[in-house]
């Protein structure tokens, strides 16, 4: 029938999508029952299943560590047993001691087990030593098999050995029984013809290629520092010396000006002075610098001199043509250029040197630039040309490439030859380090064949048999660590029985002492805090979990099943073993769940309530407001409620300063700020209320009854299912909050669940995936049990309310 | 004659409801006494806004109860008290806040700030011509130990010698005096023991203080670690003493590491200036630094003082009104209203996205399950209900560590680079992945509650419709497209606008999954690519690294409420739920 048979296909994807879906969830319930570090597995699923974490979340277990903080907080009778009299704490103390001796003795009794079992391991290692040879065996000739080439004519055969000897990739005892030599001298002449010139050019090329990259390197050097000088010149020139050439100017313009223009009569005695002839000296600089070479950066600097030049051929020729030597006019301009000398011919001469400097720079600049880019042109053509000269090699190379292969192929044959034949005289697991050597001489050959073969299912057929072998480096590395470690742990164990001894023969007499206000350290005490703290993770949980690891590993890798079981055996042994040494954190996951329902169940019970008393005017009376007040009431749920935080932090933390259990930082300054969300589900509230006949209400008025009683009486009693919804809706809606208990609660005891799962999902736990499942788990299971249970009147109440949040 | 309340004088007769009535009244007294005490009380402590909410439910509260037309009202009373309190006061306050600029920075008010800068010794000087006073100190000793209890006498310039009376608080914070004030005594109103000219102690009262440390005395300079870690610095720098010409002294350390007694005077100092306002003359206290006699300027809540470059610095800032300043910025600035529109967009997108995804998935689904001949339809459909039946922080909680991790994620470690052999995915550092895992996680978490309405609609619609279609030969597509959809549409359609208004509100999935990641770059406000305006509200006002800004975030809250306000009352035009309240 056809509809049967497309239910049939509809019964699979619905399951099919279902199993998608609810993904998620299957991951969060396997992964908080894994005792592996799930973040760090490469499985998505573990077969090591423990309810480890709930035990840490719900019950955590007073292990050897949180003994011994005990014992210390009862010797120096600290809190929380400040109060206890002498007997308790001698009770306490001894029930403290006798836990951790039994910790001593399971210890011992798991580590007797474990070394049990690793005996059993190696005596099935012993036993069939055979066959498990045999096994390597086979997967050796597999891949011998795997690995057979065709074999290539002679000539390229010869020739590829010839390039794999010279480019270093062979050496001659390689090859040398596998291939007969005298033929590889033979075709030494045919690869020289083929690949010598091309090689040879190809390293000349390279040779010449560093060469010039060098020379670049050195041009760049000396062009950094041009450029630097040539900047701060630039500098020193605009900013020193063309100001200065203004002022001349202007001096000489001045000067010229007294001699020509101004009309003095005063007869002066003018000394005669050598002043002209200075000047004409600097004049020389002048002209000297009008004969420098300038940039076009320079062309006001450039005028400025020829313009200099010209007043000073203007100022000597009026000089020298004018008359009256005597007058103060002479006198004056003389001063004029007195001074016009003492400033001008100094820097004049240093402004030559320094601008025939400048362009000394700037021909050195032009220079090497040019020279560079005439040998990066250079560089980029060599370049390509090697490019090239490497492709007609490659591509040569190609022509011999299955030659190539064939000879590795030759070489891994012979020897997974030598291994078979090595190692069928070993016998484990005696001989496990010399097969492990073995194994690894083997990988090289393999690879170097690999590396040469595209198609991917062969390569990873070949890898597979490789991989077969890979359980003889576990089991060498679980010997070594597994013995470590029993090793270390025993002498660990003596050890502490010692010190536990040691403390308790002074306990007694240091609880006394405390209790009469001298308290002691006990130094056996202080003495092994450090050692488990330290000591322990370092010298023996490394091994363990190492161990640990490479017993899970070996299940899968051994080709024989039978040592499974002790495998299985050891692993969970050492698990347990970590779980009483290892020093563990506290949590406060019961302390979060409690603060989460008094909070949501206080909020669900007083919100209803006063939900359940506003919704009955709205129902049953008609007065002014009445529709707006419902209105209103929608308007304000839209309020964006974080931002009420703002106001209200402060209201709570002047608050808490008179009423305490108010404040911020308290469950009760929480619940209190929940109580605003009041108006959520007045409105499911007020709709039942109209499915209540009002006839029944009416009747009890006629026989007395007040609005009051009829209410409290009548419609309250008959409205309890919708108030039941309504605080569990409530309910399940605090429990959810997260952000105002983020804002308000500040110590981890006071957080409600919601913040403390979110810091379980944040910083050092982020990858702690086993306790934040449970975790979530353990808050999960409860509400969706809930949810499902009462899914006819919550999904009601929900789509008819307000949308889930 | 007594004044009875109504609801006395109309009560019914036996005692019992009598002394109900009576404890009633008495409770309303009480009540009425304690809130205007408690708004009282606010009024002093400076929440003013609260204290106003107070006296109206104080007035609203007595006005239900005796007025009898108002009767319906008393039901209420719990209801408004609460949501007065804990709804329209911080609906008020985010109101005035958001024409203001509190936020870091500008945390005090005005006169807070002035207070501050007159008295705080953080804002005091030692002048060039300062004078310095010698100083001895005396002791209280406790056996042969020292303690804090001491005497000080005050050396002047001249050699006149005076002790120190007692510390008056001047301002005092969380309990710890911040600035304390001193008189000088005369020093003959002391017991005093000499020897020679010195005096080796002082008698006040059954105690005796010893001579301890001067700073200029070497005999004493073993005491000086004592003297300056338990009395100089934490008490007496804090103490200006006054002198008889009004000059301030106080502890300073000099130099070579004592503490000294210098005359200081305050770096700020209050005169009225005039100044032009509007067009007008007014006249006004400003602050004046006294060392460049130079007002303070006043810009945008803050005090600005210049130095000898005449350079602008902030002083301390105040909270003031800024007009519309917040609403304004987010158009005008740049560096905000960029970054802005983008979130605002991607809210739209983020909202319209969801309810599509969700919506066709829960409708497709509800189209299946709704087939009366497939068996264990009830148990499809509590499987495929359970992700909305788990809390939804929980569920984010999941995806975000468990699922979108980039480094250990099950996701990226399995199906992207184990199945498909690709490059992991950024989910969390590049911004279109972010969008598309919250989406994801926004899909699973509500596509059941689509699926459940949707499958409750499709119930609802009558078998003889399908019928009559098919009598008339419809296809399947017509049937569905021509009676389901719109039948259907016509219920969901409310449900999905609301939903719609609920995603665009989203913050916890957005908060907890990406925190609204990853970073906008070149703003100046937190923005994150995958940021809605209310986790940018979020951000602004309680996530400090960058400063909070109140202001802003109330401004972009009252934003969000006109938003949500306008899709909602299309909502309710469209479902009629108005009719309702009317019935």
């Amino acid at each position: 029938m056809v509809v049967k048979r497309r239910n049939w296909i509809t019964h699979i994807i619905l399951i099919v999508l279902a199993i998608v879906i609810l993904f998620p969830i299957v991951w969060v319930v396997s992964t908080s029952l894994r005792r592996d570090n799930a973040a760090f597995s490469t499985k998505l699923f573990s077969s090591r299943l423990s309810l480890q974490n709930y035990k840490d979340l719900l019950f955590p277990e007073q292990n050897v560590l949180r003994l011994l903080k005990d014992i210390e907080s009862i010797t120096t009778n600290s809190l929380p047993y400040t109060d206890k009299p002498y007997d308790d704490l001698i009770s306490k103390f001894n029930s403290d001691i006798e836990g951790l001796k039994k910790y001593s003795v399971e210890t011992k009794s798991l580590l007797a087990t474990t070394d049990k079992e690793y005996e059993n391991i190696q005596k099935f290692i012993t036993d069939n030593s055979k066959e498990l040879i045999a096994s390597l065996v086979e997967n050796a000739n597999l891949i011998k098999e795997k690995s057979k080439e065709n074999k290539p004519d002679e000539e390229k055969l010869y020739v590829a050995l010839n390039v794999l000897l010279k480019e270093g990739n062979l050496k001659e005892r390689d090859i040398d029984d596998y291939f007969d030599l005298n033929k590889v001298k033979e075709f030494e002449k045919k690869w020289e013809d083929l690949f010598l010139n091309l090689s040879d050019n190809i390293n000349k090329k390279e040779n010449e290629i560093k060469t010039v990259e060098n020379q670049i390197n050195l041009l760049k050097k000396d062009l950094d520092f041009y450029q630097k000088e040539y900047t701060r010149m630039l500098n020193v020139i605009r900013e020193s010396i063309y100001p200065q050439f203004l002022s001349f100017k202007d001096t000489l313009v001045v000067a010229l000006d007294i001699l020509k223009n101004s009309d003095s009569s005063v007869k002066v005695f003018v000394s005669e002075s050598n002043e002209m002839e200075e000047f004409e000296k600097t004049r020389n600089y002048l002209k000297k610098l009008s004969n420098a070479k300038f940039t076009d950066e320079f062309s006001d600097l450039f005028e400025v001199i020829q313009r200099l030049n010209n007043l000073a051929d203007e100022v000597l020729s009026v000089w020298k043509s004018f008359p009256d030597k005597s007058s103060s006019k002479y006198a004056d301009f003389l001063s004029t250029i007195r001074l016009f000398n003492l400033k001008a011919s100094k820097q004049l001469k240093e402004s030559v040197d320094i601008i025939n400097n400048f362009s000394d720079i700037v021909d050195n600049y032009l220079e090497k630039s040019n020279l560079l880019s005439a040998l990066s042109k250079k560089l980029e053509e060599d370049k390509s040309e090697f490019e090239k000269l490497k492709s007609e090699y490659e591509n040569k190379k190609l022509e011999i490439n299955d030659a190539e292969k064939f000879v590795y192929s030759v070489i891994l044959e012979n020897k997974v030859k030598s291994f078979v034949s090595k190692i069928e005289k070993y016998s484990l697991p005696k001989d496990i380090r010399k097969t492990y050597f073995a194994i690894k001489s083997l990988r090289t050959s393999l690879n170097n064949y690999l590396s040469y073969i595209d198609d991917d299912v062969k390569r990873k057929e070949l890898r597979v048999y490789f991989r077969n072998m890979d359980w003889v480096e576990t089991y060498m590395n679980l010997e070594k660590r597994y013995e470590t470690f029993s090793k270390n742990m025993k002498a660990f164990l003596e050890e502490f029985d010692k010190y536990v001894d040691s403390i308790e023969g002074i306990g007694p007499n240091a609880i006394r002492s405390a209790k009469n206000g001298i308290k002691i350290r006990i130094s056996a005490l202080s003495q092994l805090f450090p050692k488990i703290q330290s000591d322990y993770p370092v010298k023996i949980a490394s091994n363990l979990s190492l161990a640990s690891k490479l017993a899970v590993n070996l299940i899968d890798y051994l080709p024989l099943k039978g040592a499974n079981p002790s495998l299985k055996v050891i692993d969970k042994k050492l698990f347990r073993i970590d779980q009483i040494w290892k020093e563990k954190t506290d949590h406060h996951l019961i302390r979060w769940i409690l603060n989460s329902v008094i909070v949501a169940g206080l909020v669900a019970i007083i919100t209803t309530l006063v939900n359940a008393l506003a919704a009955y005017p709205f129902s049953r009376m008609r007065f002014r407001g009445r529709k707006y007040g419902i209105m209103s009431l929608l308007l304000i749920q839209m309020f964006p409620a974080i931002m009420y935080m703002v106001a209200l932090y402060g209201f709570l933390s002047f608050l808490g300063r008179y009423i305490p259990f108010l404040g911020l930082n308290t469950l009760g300054g929480l619940i209190f700020v929940y109580l605003g969300g009041i108006a959520f589900n007045m409105y499911l509230i007020k709709g039942f209320y109209d499915t209540i006949p009002s006839s029944l209400e009416e009747a009890a008025m006629i026989d007395g009854a007040t609005r009051w009683q009829t209410f409290w009486r009548i419609v309250l009693p008959l409205a309890s299912p919708i108030l039941a919804v309504v605080i569990i809706l409530s309910f399940m809606g605090t429990f959810n909050e997260f952000v105002l208990a983020r804002i308000i609660l500040q110590d981890v005891e006071k957080y409600t669940y919601a913040v403390g799962l979110w810091t379980f999902s944040t910083g050092p736990f982020e990858t702690e995936w086993g306790l934040f499942s449970a975790a979530a788990l353990i808050g999960m299971a409860p509400m969706v049990i809930l949810f499902l249970s009462m899914q006819k009147y919550l999904v009601g109440g929900l789509t008819k309310g307000s949308v889930k949040g | 004659m007594i004044l009875i309340p109504p609801f006395l004088k109309y009560a019914g007769g036996d005692a019992m409801t009598r002394v109900w009535k009576f404890i009633g009244w008495i409770l309303l007294a009480l009540f009425n006494a304690f809130s205007i005490w408690g708004a009282l009380f606010l009024f002093q402590k400076g929440f003013y806004e609260l204290s106003i909410t107070f006296f109206v439910l104080i007035v609203l509260i007595d006005f239900f109860i005796f007025n009898r037309k108002s009767y319906p009202f008393r039901y209420m009373i719990p209801a408004i008290i609460l949501l007065f309190i804990l709804v329209l006061y911080p609906i008020a306050f985010t109101i005035k806040t958001a024409f203001t600029n509190y936020g870091t920075g500008h945390i005090m008010t005005r006169q807070e700030v002035v207070d501050r800068l007159l008295t705080d010794p953080v804002y005091t000087y030692v002048p060039n011509d300062a004078k310095e006073y010698n100083y001895e100190v005396f002791v209280e000793f406790n056996g042969i130990e020292p303690t804090d209890d001491f005497k000080l006498i005050v050396i002047t310039p001249n050699g006149d010698k005076y002790i120190m009376g007692e510390i008056k608080s001047i301002r005092v914070q969380a309990g710890k005096m911040l600035l304390g004030e001193a008189n000088l005594k005369e020093i003959d109103d002391y017991n005093l023991i000499k020897e020679g000219d010195k005096i080796i102690a002082i008698v006040d009262e059954d105690k005796t203080y010893r001579y301890f440390y001067s700073p200029d005395d070497i005999d004493t300079a073993i005491n000086e670690v004592f003297f300056k870690s338990k009395i100089g610095f934490p008490l007496l720098s804090k103490v200006e003493i006054v002198d008889f010409q009004g000059n301030r002294l106080s502890m300073r350390f000099s130099e070579d590491g004592t503490l000294r007694l210098k005359s200081i005077r305050h770096l700020y100092r209050l005169s009225l200036s005039e100044v032009v306002e509007n067009g007008k003359n007014v006249v006004k206290t400003v602050l004046v630094n006294d060392i460049t006699n130079k007002p303070l300027l006043e810009e945008n809540g803050t005090f600005y003082d210049f130095d000898e470059n005449g350079e602008k610095k902030p002083v301390m800032g105040y909270i003031s009104y800024v007009g519309t300043k917040n609403f304004s910025q987010i158009f005008t600035d740049p560096t905000i209203s960029g970054p802005f529109m983008k979130i605002f967009l991607w809210n739209f997108t983020y909202a319209a996205l969801s309810v599509l995804f969700t919506f066709v998935i829960g409708l497709s689904f509800a189209l299946v399950l709704n087939n009366n001949s497939l068996k264990g339809r009830s148990l499809y459909r509590t499987l495929l209900i359970i992700p909305w039946a788990i809390p939804a922080f929980i569920s984010v909680l999941i995806w975000k560590n468990g699922f979108f991790n980039e480094t250990y994620g099950i996701i990226n470690k399995f199906i992207v680079s184990g199945l498909f052999n690709k490059e992991s995915i950024q989910w969390m550092t590049n911004p279109f992945w972010a969008k598309v895992a919250v989406l994801i996680v926004n899909t699973w978490l509500g596509f059941p509650y689509m699926m459940t309405v949707s499958l409750g609609a499709l119930q609802s619609i009558p078998d003889e419709l399908y019928e009559a279609a098919s009598i008339d030969g419809a296809s399947k597509g017509q049937r569905f497209w021509k009676i389901t959809f719109p039948l259907l549409m016509t219920t969901v359609a409310p449900l999905l606008i609301g939903s719609f208004a609920f995603n665009f509100n989203n913050f916890v999935n957005i908060y907890l999954l990406t925190s609204g990641g990853p970073a906008i770059p070149n703003t100046s406000t937190p923005a994150g690519a995958t940021d809605i305006l209310i986790s940018y509200t979020y951000k602004l006002a309680f996530e400090a690294g960058r400063g909070q800004d109140f202001g802003f975030a109330s401004a972009i809250s009252i934003l969000i409420f006109f938003i949500v306000a306008g899709i909602s009352f299309v909502n309710f035009r469209i479902s009629g739920s108005f009719e309702e309240v009317n019935r």
